[in-house]
């Protein structure tokens, strides 16, 4: 069962991601762009997303608000921007947690270990 | 039968309307035509006009002898000639002075005895053979401008009231003459100052013709839409917000004025019908009102387009270089940190590295791209000039690009010797865009060639993918700024839209052109034309 899903357009982050999260024991998929990771979601749902928010086709906005508009089960998001207020970006998403690039290899893994950990409880957003 | 008397009346009346008539815009011609035509009409051997140019006090607190008194013209009857005379100094003539200071015609029928006149006789009167003068004042503006003097040369004579009042309607007519080159002048003053204004300035009435412009909202409006009048202006332009959203005329900004609102320094885009141009351009409109309602409105035009451009690209840039510039630094940090974590030397360990001197790469290519585009939007790129080899730039580009992406194969053919005077760190990050475009729009596995060819005058270095290609649609932008043909499709790639721009500005900066031929599924080749160097 997948536990976390990587969505970024940047194949080289992509793969990073994974390495790291794989590293650490997750089970991880990956999607290029919104579209794909709704895809993927229809597969199987993750207990987290982790979204770039800049993507072709379909960005983290998009990705978001047709998550909401089909409705069901909601995963955990984690945003991961380059913008210079990421709370704000979170926030617009109503996001879990947010990452700022580059982000830091400890910090990633304790956010996802730490969502994964209170995924059953109802624990405040972190960070 | 008309008596002597009655046609001499109607003469006057005549001369008096040719006058009134004539447009008196010129000081000199008409003040000729007032002499000639006052001579002839009462039979006078010298008329003249002169003017009082002041000493220094106010010419009607008391009488300043410095004055000068000038001679603007001097019709001879015998000899039918305007010419010119010296200057007379107040302090010579004091009584004279004095007398057109009295501001009432002067009928001196004996000259040389009337005492207002007696002392003109030695230097003016005697030689001249003048008898008899009749001197009236030229007003303007509630003061003595000058004197417009009858001469006569011959017996004393007698003027007559009818003379004395037709000589009056003579200086009226000199009068007017001098308002109306005054409001010439005042206007031309203001056609100076709007004509020499960059911004556009027009004047409106309440209806919304144009009364008044300048040059510059000429240009911008009229000669840009191809237009001969104001008046079809209104259907060959669209309004748009500053997002692009077209406005309703009846939003448009003299009609919100015409409500009541301010408009003040708002910015319009407006969009020529006949090319479909946009301008964006920040207009004033400031309303004179007369009784409660809107008489004229001042209209002021500036382009901002300019400033329209610099605000998106500095949201562009932000923006894009936010994403551009982090992800490639959260590579490298990642797998630096993947490293550090690691407990014992890891699998993959040159996959990493090699990943992070990539991620390295894509930072230094982007912030070279970054500076150049900031030199070139602040005018502050400077070129160096090297004697260098075309293909040994090639060579170390192609080089580099075969590190980053090993996933395609470099087919290179390039001729040695092919030299050129260029800024080489430019000329190579030129081509890195073009390969780095290849790289990004066609399939892994797939080729792209590196070709060079000659003729006597150029060097053509030649870059052809297997690609995606451009559609023909897009082909007319493909240099523009921020220009990405595949923008929102699956064929995006990112960037910031600025590599084939900033190319083709580096090429022509050195006498050369970035060309670029494309079809759709196909593939795209672009060519660096350069001027050879001249043989050493």
């Amino acid at each position: 069962m997948t536990e976390v899903l990587i969505v970024e357009d940047d194949e080289a982050l992509r793969e990073l991601l994974a390495l790291i999260l794989e590293g650490e024991g997750f089970e991880v998929a990956t999607a290029a762009n919104g579209r794909e990771a709704l895809a993927s979601i229809a597969r199987s749902l993750p207990r987290i997303v982790l979204l770039d928010m800049t993507m072709p086709l379909m960005d983290g906005w998009q990705f978001c608000r047709e998550l909401d508009r089909r409705g069901g089960p909601r995963p955990q998001i984690v945003v991961i921007t380059a913008a210079t207020d990421p709370a704000r970006r979170a926030g617009e998403v109503d996001a879990d947690g947010w990452l700022a690039k580059p982000f830091d290899r400890d910090a990633l893994v304790a956010l996802v270990q730490g969502l994964r950990g209170g995924a059953d409880s109802s624990a405040p957003p972190a960070r | 039968m008309d008596s002597p008397a009655g046609a001499a009346v109607t003469l006057r009346e005549r001369v008096l309307l040719e006058l009134a008539r004539r447009d008196k815009s010129d000081i000199q011609e008409t003040f000729q035509a007032i002499t000639e035509a006052a001579a002839v009409v009462l039979d006078v051997a010298r008329v003249s006009i002169w003017a009082l140019v002041d000493g220094g006090a106010p010419l009607d607190a008391s009488i300043d002898l410095g004055t000068r008194i000038v001679c603007k013209d001097l019709y001879l009857s015998n000899e039918q000639k305007h010419v010119s005379f010296l200057p007379i100094h107040g302090h010579d003539f004091p009584a004279y002075l004095r007398a057109l200071h009295e501001r009432r015609t002067i009928t001196a029928d004996d000259a040389q005895a009337d005492p207002r006149t007696a002392e003109l006789t030695t230097f003016y009167l005697k030689p001249l053979g003048i008898s008899s003068m009749m001197d009236v004042p030229i007003w303007h503006h509630g003061q003595v401008y000058g004197v417009l003097c009858f001469e006569h040369v011959g017996p004393l004579r007698r003027w007559r009231p009818d003379e004395q009042a037709f000589a009056i309607n003579m200086t009226d007519i000199a009068s007017g003459c001098l308002e109306a080159a005054e409001h010439l002048a005042g206007r031309r003053c203001w056609e100076i100052l709007a004509e020499s204004l960059s911004e556009g300035v027009a004047v409106m009435d309440a209806r919304g013709g144009v009364v008044a412009c300048n040059r510059a909202a000429r240009r911008t409006f009229i000669e840009r839409a191809g237009l001969e009048s104001w008046a079809e202006l209104p259907g060959a332009i669209e309004l748009v917000d500053a997002a692009d959203r077209p406005i309703p005329a009846v939003d448009w900004p003299f009609q919100r004025m015409l409500r009541g609102e301010r408009v003040e320094g708002e910015i319009y885009g407006v969009v020529f019908k006949r090319t479909g141009e946009r301008r964006y351009l920040r207009l004033t409109f400031s309303p004179a009102y007369e009784a409660g309602r809107v008489e004229y409105v001042a209209v002021i035009v500036v382009d901002a387009t300019e400033e329209m451009f610099v605000e998106r690209l500095k949201r562009e840039l932000l923006a894009g270089v936010a994403h551009e510039l982090k992800t490639p630094l959260a590579i490298a940090k990642g797998y630096a940190q993947q490293l550090e974590s690691a407990k014992a030397r890891p699998n993959g360990l040159d996959g990493m590295l090699g990943a992070i001197v990539r991620a390295c790469d894509r930072m230094d290519h982007l912030s070279e791209t970054l500076l150049d585009l900031a030199s070139m939007i602040l005018g502050r790129l400077r070129l160096t000039q090297e004697r260098v080899d075309l293909a040994d730039i090639a060579r170390a580009v192609i080089a580099r690009a075969e590190r980053s992406a090993p996933s395609h194969r470099f087919h290179v053919e390039l001729k040695p010797g092919l030299y050129v005077v260029v800024d080489s760190a430019r000329i190579a990050q030129a081509l890195r865009h073009l390969i780095e475009n290849a790289v990004s729009y066609s399939a892994p596995g797939s080729a792209i060639d590196v070709l060079t060819s000659t003729d006597e005058r150029n060097v053509t270095l030649t870059v052809r993918d297997q690609g995606v290609g451009i559609p023909d649609s897009m082909k007319a932008g493909v240099f523009t700024l921020f220009f990405k043909a595949h923008a929102g499709t699956a064929r995006d790639k990112g960037g910031l839209g600025v590599g084939l721009y900033l190319a083709r500005e580096i090429l022509r900066r050195h006498g050369g052109d970035l060309t670029c031929e494309s079809e759709e599924g196909v593939g795209s080749s672009f060519h660096i034309v350069l001027p050879l160097a001249r043989s050493a």
